[in-house]
């Protein structure tokens, strides 16, 4: 395949934001969707970590996309991002020991999250340095983008406050639930839900 | 072999590449790392030694997990015991302080727990575990849903007995265990 025929770089950039959000529109690297979205602060120090990595990733990919060999491209990938996931979680354990706690087993888990080494796999391994870093910031930002709603939703229902900010009225009972998993899953469902009714297309 | 190196000397380059880099930063962050660890466990254990100023790590008969708490005159003010079991929903790892002759209980902290939020998760909550400051070792203590009545009684968090029991249990198999080290100790 040319490079010709592959969005560029602002295209590139663009569609991970909102029309190709990793999430919302592929459903991809649902676990710590799921699973780190009960605080703002835990669901942006994964969506940090995450973009660090899709970045590292797919500039090292990128560089080294004319020495890939067909057969051996998807070890290379993996044993990329298993070193940049590596790398943030001492990172993150070294500088950020509390929120490391809260994460718990989920930032080692980055290794296997699908968006990256798809990325890597449909833009770095075929176009050049400056567009795989701009679509690795891309698809991070709609990754973070996406946390960011679930988890400000989440702990504004299950709280009643975002960021040890009150939000809510002094009457507000806590809804619990949505601190746990199902909370999750329901908030979620109800966001791509109200995504794909917004972006019907007429007689489809 | 020239084959095999045509193929694969970029995944030879990368491995080497990689674990240089992985083995760089953690070298440059092992410090921190360690340094963290102990500043949340000394933390843990002065939360519950109510007086103290210093840890250090003791060895008791063979029991690892004990630490001496010290006052900011270098007196012994009581043990901070790391214990640990299993909960409703998966591990429950605690610190209980002990007087220094582990008679009493003088506080416990929850270092992690996995338990139900709203619910389980309350054995987090400070009124709940205050419960536990001076309580006699020598009786185990018992968890009660009603209001407690004896000196061993601890209330149990409604709707989460199993929490509360899981807690309880711990607190009683590790604080009998110090005493008696101590006992044996002090008999030698």
């Amino acid at each position: 395949m040319s490079e010709t025929n592959l969005p560029g770089a602002g295209e590139r950039f663009l569609q991970g934001i909102l029309p190709d959000n990793p999430v919302f529109r592929q459903l991809l690297g649902m676990c710590p969707t799921l699973a780190v979205t009960a605080g703002v602060a835990t669901a942006l120090t994964m969506s940090a970590a995450v973009l660090f990595v899709l970045v590292c990733s797919n500039l090292t990919v990128s560089l080294l996309r004319k020495q890939l060999v067909p057969h051996l491209r998807i070890l290379i990938y993996t044993l990329l991002i298993a070193v940049y996931v590596t790398i943030a979680d001492i990172v993150l354990k070294a500088h950020l020991p509390d929120l490391s706690r809260a994460l718990g087993p989920y930032i080692p888990l980055i290794i296997v999250n699908c968006i990256i080494i798809f990325r890597a796999e449909a833009c770095a391994s075929k176009q050049g340095p400056l567009v795989s870093i701009l679509d690795g910031i891309g698809m991070g930002a709609g990754f973070t983008l996406a946390l960011c709603i679930l988890a400000g939703l989440r702990e504004l229902l299950a709280t009643g406050h975002v960021f040890d900010i009150q939000v809510m009225p002094k009457g507000f009972v806590p809804w619990l639930a949505f601190q746990m998993p199902v909370g999750a899953f329901v908030t979620l469902g109800l966001i791509l839900g109200l995504i794909a009714a917004l972006t019907r297309k007429k007689g489809a | 072999m020239g084959s095999f190196l045509k193929e694969s000397w970029l995944m030879i380059a990368v491995s080497v590449f990689s674990g240089l880099a992985v083995a760089a930063v953690y070298n440059v962050e092992k410090p921190r790392i360690e340094q963290n660890a102990r500043d949340f466990l000394s933390r843990s254990v002065l939360d519950v030694v109510p007086g103290g100023a210093t840890v250090e790590p003791a060895v008791l008969d063979g029991l690892s997990g004990i630490h001496k708490v010290f006052d900011t005159s270098h007196h012994f003010v009581g043990w901070g015991v790391e214990a640990e079991g299993a909960g409703f929903q998966g591990l429950i790892k605690l610190v209980i302080g002990l007087d220094p002759a582990a008679q009493h209980v003088t506080g416990i902290q929850v270092v992690a727990s996995d338990e139900t939020p709203g619910l389980g998760a309350n054995i987090k909550s400070d009124t709940w575990r205050s419960q536990f400051g001076g309580k006699p070792v020598a009786e185990p203590l018992e968890v009660v849903k009603a209001a407690p009545t004896r000196p061993q009684h601890i209330h149990a968090i409604t709707a989460a007995t199993i929490s509360s029991k899981a807690v309880v249990a711990i607190v009683n198999s590790r604080a009998i265990e110090v005493k008696d080290r101590l006992a044996k100790e002090a008999g030698l």
